[in-house]
């Protein structure tokens, strides 16, 4: 299957590192992918406008549809976000068939015919565990993992069909691919508060530390994410509230997904990118 | 006497339009930061960065810069090889005409003894030079009229230039093929270079022979075509007149023109028709002079220092100071060719959202008024911030930008600035409704009826999806799971309302009651509680739908458009009670 690789607009600026990362590990296990020019998911202005949502997810999956190939993006806001307008669109022929009205003055159609995937379903389920353990130089000893699984990937279950919303595990067992130990945290499944960011940033703040205090407790060397927003959200210092914590040092820092499997295939540092990492409390190659 | 007062004062007006134009590179602030660097500390960083980068190895990297970007314009190449052609024709056969024709003067006479503007290769490059400005021009014109999103960007500073440049140079064009036909100029020549010919009969075979191969036209005057006539005249010809006359049809655009004109040549001559072409040609050129300052053609100044700023720059980051300087540069840096727009993420949204600021090229513009400290309306400002919110900072503008403006730092400060100014998104500077300030009062409301406070669920449920809140049994369930919720002591009184209480209030058609509730705007669309709903009410996507009839309440004031958009979206795609209605199907 090829795939046309969806980055999501986070990710060149904000956090390039996930982008030369992914690209790496994807070239590394085989994957057929290009890179056409999408445009955003639509995210932004699900709370604006429902017809500017539809119409620029439909226009990705035009673009992706014309080329014959699915979607691969390794963004959870942007998978959740197309996996949604697709819904939406599936739902309803007639907003489809107005869609594509639009869609036409570009000579675009969107039959409803391609896939949206998300980098840790095509890794698990197209690649496989083999594919990836064949691939691996190094694996991790003594380290712990706080898998993060975003949000909008894996809610509402009906809609975005990543996982069990309750109890899903594709995170960890990719994780555990590269000998790392994945470990329990209370708040695994619960939000890192980056959507409020801007509208509340104390909010959003709070959030953030009581992610990482959790995994903190869990004793935790990294917090892992498959998501750009996420990753940035993660990927800041705290502001850990009085008595709840012994030591600021000892933040798990944010990791990205490709950047642990990377380093254990033995990818070039410099495409994963780790000194971009904002927050770098531990060094993750004493692990190997 | 006229071309030489109206150089001098169009000259006198461009260079202190110049001046005017660059203080407010030093006085506009965009940026919360900008507010802490006076006009004065601004003007010194830009001197002592200009000198640091002179007096160093930089220099290497300004020259570099200079030549890459600024004359060969490289980034455009890269990006957008058509435009790149099509600006660099107009660019090179422009600044050639300048320093060949224009200039002929000063330069050409200096740098090529003997030159004349008649001989070759000088006839023949001053037609191919014109060419490629209006080859160029005209593949502009095309470029804006062929994409129906950027015709919808053309405004008139885009027109006016073109056509001026047009005029410029069709001006010139016809001025050479009306003097080649003229039988005056052609008297006027004798009796400057060749005043041996004293007499009609000698003239005679001149004449033949410039009829016959110079394709000048004598009205009204039998000329002798007869081979040996014409012969006689090549011999005086070759005397007299070859060292400074190349053949005219190496002037390959002016000659067919001569050809089609010909016919005409005694009205012409009559009306002294090269004589009103001279002036055109020179007034014309001498306007634009004068306008460069306050028309686009400034960026003739602006963009080649907002290249060479950016590759000295790299991808360093600047000093506070200094960014706040570049952004004022670059605020003039922008020749509004609709680069970014034509590849800005967000861009579809226009076609439903019809807020002009979505669009980068457009939204740029805007910044100028609020950069230059101006008081805008409240209205111009939300309009401003919408567009703001709505670009997701993707950097695909600032890559593509062939001027080499940082547009993703002037999104970054200028966003924060409008968030500074309380902006959050198009919702925050809302006041409360009607019902919300009477409810804080104490006041009696009116919960039925058509007024502010109750919303027929009809309406309500437009906006919403399928399954909808009516299947609430208020066992808080979705409260309980909400991470926001968990985050306060008090989440009533903080959120104003937790989920299960908006999705009651709701059954009661209290919109305007929890579109003013900050649990609304807190909520950040993680799913638990719609995940967790024992009732399948989807509660974050009713979330979504109310925050749209948010969105409506605040642009339902008519919304700005810049003046000289066309073919923009109709203000009927604001209503968008059809596209949700469907949801409801």
């Amino acid at each position: 299957m090829k795939y046309a690789f969806f980055p999501g607009c986070k990710i060149s600026w904000f956090c390039p590192q996930y982008h030369t990362s992914t690209l790496a590990v994807l070239q590394r296990l085989g994957i057929d992918f290009v890179e056409p020019e999408f445009n955003c998911c639509g995210y932004p202005v699900r709370g604006f406008n429902h017809q500017a949502f539809l119409l620029q997810a439909a226009r990705n999956f035009a673009i992706a549809e014309s080329i014959n190939a699915d979607i691969l993006t390794p963004c959870q806001c942007c998978f959740g976000s197309l996996r949604h307008a697709q819904f939406f669109l599936a739902e309803d022929p007639k907003a489809t068939a107005e869609i594509n009205q639009l869609l036409a003055q570009e000579g675009l159609t969107y039959h409803g015919r391609l896939n949206i995937r998300h980098l840790l379903t095509v890794l698990t389920e197209d690649v496989g565990a083999d594919a990836i353990r064949s691939q691996i130089q190094k694996t991790y000893r003594g380290l712990k993992i706080a898998a993060h699984y975003g949000c909008h990937a894996l809610r509402p279950s009906p809609v975005v069909r990543f996982d069990n919303p309750f109890s899903p595990t594709i995170f960890e067992n990719l994780i555990e691919l590269t000998g790392a130990q994945s470990v329990p945290w209370s708040r695994r499944l619960e939000c890192c508060g980056q959507p409020v960011a801007e509208r509340n940033a104390g909010l959003s703040a709070r959030l953030r530390e009581l992610k990482i205090e959790s995994a903190m407790a869990a004793g935790a060397d990294f917090i892992c994410t498959a998501c750009t927003y996420c990753q940035m959200q993660l990927d800041a210092p705290c502001e850990f509230s009085a008595g709840s914590v012994d030591n600021r040092a000892d933040q798990p820092s944010a990791l990205l997904f490709p950047q642990l499997l990377g380093l254990s295939m033995g990818l070039d540092e410099a495409v994963l990118g780790l000194e971009k990492n904002r927050i770098r409390t531990k060094d993750l190659r004493h692990f190997l | 006497m006229l071309f030489k007062w109206s150089f001098y004062i169009s000259v006198v007006i461009c260079i202190g339009g110049i001046l005017y134009r660059l203080w407010p590179w030093f006085a506009r602030r965009i940026g919360s930061d900008a507010e802490a660097f006076s006009s004065f500390r601004r003007v010194g960083d830009a001197v002592r960065a200009l000198f640091s980068t002179v007096f160093s190895l930089r220099i290497f990297k300004l020259v570099f810069s200079f030549l890459i970007d600024v004359v060969f314009q490289w980034r455009s190449l890269r990006k957008e090889p058509f435009r790149w052609v099509m600006h660099f024709s107009i660019f090179a056969g422009f600044i050639l005409l300048l320093l060949m024709h224009a200039l002929e003067n000063q330069v050409s006479r200096a740098v090529f003894s003997g030159y004349e503007p008649t001989i070759n290769p000088f006839r023949f490059l001053r037609n191919l030079f014109g060419f490629m400005v209006m080859a160029g021009v005209a593949m502009a014109a095309y470029r804006r009229f062929a994409d129906e999103r950027l015709r919808a960007l053309t405004n008139r500073a885009d027109i006016f230039a073109l056509a001026l440049v047009a005029v410029i140079i069709i001006s010139g064009f016809l001025l050479e093929a009306s003097k080649i036909i003229s039988p005056s100029v052609f008297d006027r020549m004798v009796s400057d270079y060749a005043f041996h010919l004293d007499d009609e009969e000698s003239v005679m075979p001149l004449k033949a022979y410039w009829a016959a191969e110079y394709n000048v036209a004598f009205p009204g005057e039998s000329i002798p075509g007869d081979a040996a006539m014409i012969a006689d005249g090549f011999e005086i010809h070759m005397d007299t007149c070859h060292y400074c006359h190349a053949k005219p049809a190496w002037a390959f655009v002016s000659y067919p023109v001569s050809k089609a004109i010909r016919p005409f040549a005694g009205i012409l001559d009559r009306i002294s028709f090269d004589l009103i072409l001279w002036y055109a040609h020179f007034l014309s050129c001498f306007i634009g002079l004068a306008l460069l300052p306050f028309t686009k053609f400034f960026h003739l100044v602006s963009t080649p220092v907002s290249l060479v700023v950016r590759g000295v720059a790299g991808k360093k980051e600047l000093s506070p100071i200094s960014a706040v300087n570049r952004r004022s540069v670059d605020l003039d840096g922008c020749t509004h060719c609709g680069a970014c727009s034509m590849h800005c993420s967000v861009a579809q949204v226009y076609t439903q959202i019809p807020n002009i600021n979505i669009l980068p090229s457009e939204r740029l513009q805007s910044l100028r008024g609020i950069a230059s400290g101006g008081v805008l309306p409240e209205e111009t400002l939300r309009h401003i911030a919408i567009g703001s919110h709505i670009c997701t900072k993707c950097n695909r503008c600032t890559d593509i930008c062939p001027s080499g403006i940082n547009l993703q730092d002037m999104w970054m400060a200028s966003h924060a600035q409008l968030v500074d100014m309380g902006f959050i998104g198009p919702w925050r500077s809302v006041p409360p409704t009607e019902f919300t300030r009477k409810a804080m009062a104490g006041l009696p409301l009116e919960v039925t009826g058509n007024g502010v406070a109750c919303i027929p669920c009809q309406r309500i449920r437009g906006y919403i999806p399928k399954q909808d809140f009516a299947a609430c049994m208020k066992c808080k369930t979705c409260t309980n799971a909400c991470p926001v919720v968990s985050c306060y002591d008090n989440p009533i009184e903080s959120l104003g309302m937790v989920p299960h209480q908006i999705m009651h209030a709701l059954n009661l058609g209290l919109v305007d009651m929890i579109l003013d509730t900050r649990m609304m705007w807190d909520c950040t669309t993680c799913y638990l509680c719609q995940e967790h709903c024992p009732q399948g009410v989807k509660i974050t996507d009713i979330f979504y739908g109310l925050k749209i009839m948010q969105y409506q309440r605040v642009v339902s004031e008519p919304v700005m458009l810049a003046p000289s958009g066309k073919n923009r979206p109709s203000a009927d795609n604001l209503n968008q009670d059809d596209a949700l209605n469907r949801l409801d199907n």
